[in-house]
């Protein structure tokens, strides 16, 4: 079968419908393709955005897919020196991925995009040297899907962007390996809080994380260096072994590669756009990566839809620069801090915890990260551990 | 280097796709809810063993 669309977009996760539905808006034709029967299953994420993405991305704030909201974070150190921010207003909220991810889907049919679930891409369509679309299958019939522009949002395991001549190789110690529990935890320290546990042999690289869905239910999961012999499961199972947690009941696993650096240089090539995981556009220090596809995919649309008014793909191109000179070079500056904290030693990230307030914490979280290396280096605590004090010198 | 196959241990993996980030050659693909295997463009430097979330894949020294 063949079809003709303005926009193909592979991928129904987080950046794949944000760019369905800002395109479809302005009118084009747009169809968004997913390979799994049922979108937002199986999740592979811990679930926890903060609250400002709403508004800044115009998704409706729909209970059906609120867990719990979340009024602040707990940072663990190796030894237990515990970090706290709590406010009085709610911070973030833990979602559930299987209906948020179902229903950006629906806001995007909404504003006039098709969807097709269960429509796998198998290559690209090329005529005479150019790319003209994507190939698909759905139960065994294929599909030709032609299309002025074709977005890659199909996730970590990206074929689109490869297929397309992108080099989107992940090395290993730019992938974080991921291994989560959803659960009942009878214990959660404070279930109006996520808890983040650091420390070299409690997550290498990484940290655990306890995101509460319930006052007894959480994801909880660990992310570790991509390249480290062990696995994360192993790590996950050590960890709830180690720390008497009550009541383990599992409800769900979810396992997952989250791409934690090496951010794709080319976003655009030709008439292929890549955006969300498949472009690597992830926080290299936590891991999350729905609020960062949502900036890419607001961004992403207005090119499309500029490119295609103007009939013009070489505009496209401009998604690329104005990623790269606004989140992109904000990532960078974050992957520069992830590099540094990856080399400290349990006893250093005790320090560190230690030396720091709660308002330094407020800045670590706005991204003020300079603020709070100017202060820690002339903390006490910081100042009897030379390798500490160096790094951080060097971060600012 | 000795040359490797990856085998899966299909009851272990999830099909998270990690594996398929890590491989600099596209030697593995999961399509159609499949892990596959492509060993003539495996370059043996087993990343995807390194990757995994799980430990489902192992590396077979080949005998050439």
């Amino acid at each position: 079968m063949k079809l003709k669309y303005d926009v193909v977009i592979v991928g129904s996760g987080i950046a794949g419908p944000i760019v369905a539905r800002n395109v479809a808006k302005e009118g084009f034709k747009v169809l968004m393709i997913d390979k799994k029967a049922e979108i937002g299953t199986p999740k592979r994420c811990g679930e926890g955005i903060s609250i400002g993405a709403f508004k800044k991305y115009d998704i409706p704030y729909d209970k059906r897919f609120i867990n719990r909201e979340i009024y602040g974070a707990a940072i663990y150190s190796p030894s237990g020196y515990k970090l706290e921010v709590k406010h009085n207003h709610v911070a973030g909220v833990i979602l559930e991925r299987k209906i948020f991810d179902k229903m950006l889907a629906y806001y995007a049919a909404k504003a006039g995009a098709d969807i097709m679930a269960k429509t796998e891409a198998i290559g690209l369509i090329r005529e005479d040297g150019k790319i003209k679309g994507i190939k698909a299958r759905h139960e065994g019939n294929s599909l030709e899907i032609y299309a002025d522009v074709i977005v890659a949002a199909d996730g970590i395991e990206s074929r689109v962007a490869r297929w397309a001549g992108i080099n989107s190789f992940l090395p290993p110690h730019e992938l974080d390996s991921a291994y989560e529990y959803e659960m009942i935890i009878e214990n959660i320290p404070d279930p109006d809080l996520i808890h983040l546990y650091f420390g070299n042999e409690i997550a290498p690289r990484g940290y655990v994380w306890v995101f509460p869905k319930d006052e007894d239910r959480a994801n909880v999961g660990v992310g570790i260096a991509g390249d480290n012999p062990r696995t994360a499961k192993y790590y996950l199972d050590k960890w709830i072994k180690e720390n008497n947690i009550k009541g383990v009941k599992i409800l769900e696993v979810n396992v997952g590669g989250v791409p934690v650096g090496g951010f794709l240089r080319e976003l655009v090539k030709d008439n292929v756009v890549v955006v969300g995981d498949a472009a690597r556009q992830v926080n290299p220090i936590h891991g999350g990566g729905m609020a960062e596809a949502m900036e890419a995919g607001t961004i992403a649309s207005r090119y499309i839809t500029k490119a295609l008014e103007d009939e013009n793909l070489e505009l496209l191109k401009g998604y690329t620069e104005e990623w790269w000179s606004k989140d992109g070079a904000r990532l960078m500056r974050v992957l520069k801090i992830r590099k540094i904290s990856e080399k400290l030693s349990d006893d250093e990230l005790d320090a560190a915890v230690q030396a720091l307030s709660g308002a330094d914490a407020e800045s670590l979280i706005s991204g003020d990260y300079k603020k709070v290396f100017k202060a820690l280096i002339k903390n006490p605590k910081v100042l009897l551990k030379p390798k500490l004090l160096k790094l951080l010198t060097e971060a600012i | 280097m000795p040359k490797v196959e990856i085998i899966v241990d299909k009851e272990k993996c999830y099909l998270c796709g990690s594996c398929v980030a890590v491989c600099p050659k596209e030697a593995i693909i999961i399509e159609n809810d499949e892990w596959n295997f492509f060993f003539d463009k495996c370059i043996s430097c087993k990343f995807c063993v390194l990757a995994c979330p799980v430990g489902a894949l192992n590396a077979e020294e080949v005998e050439q």
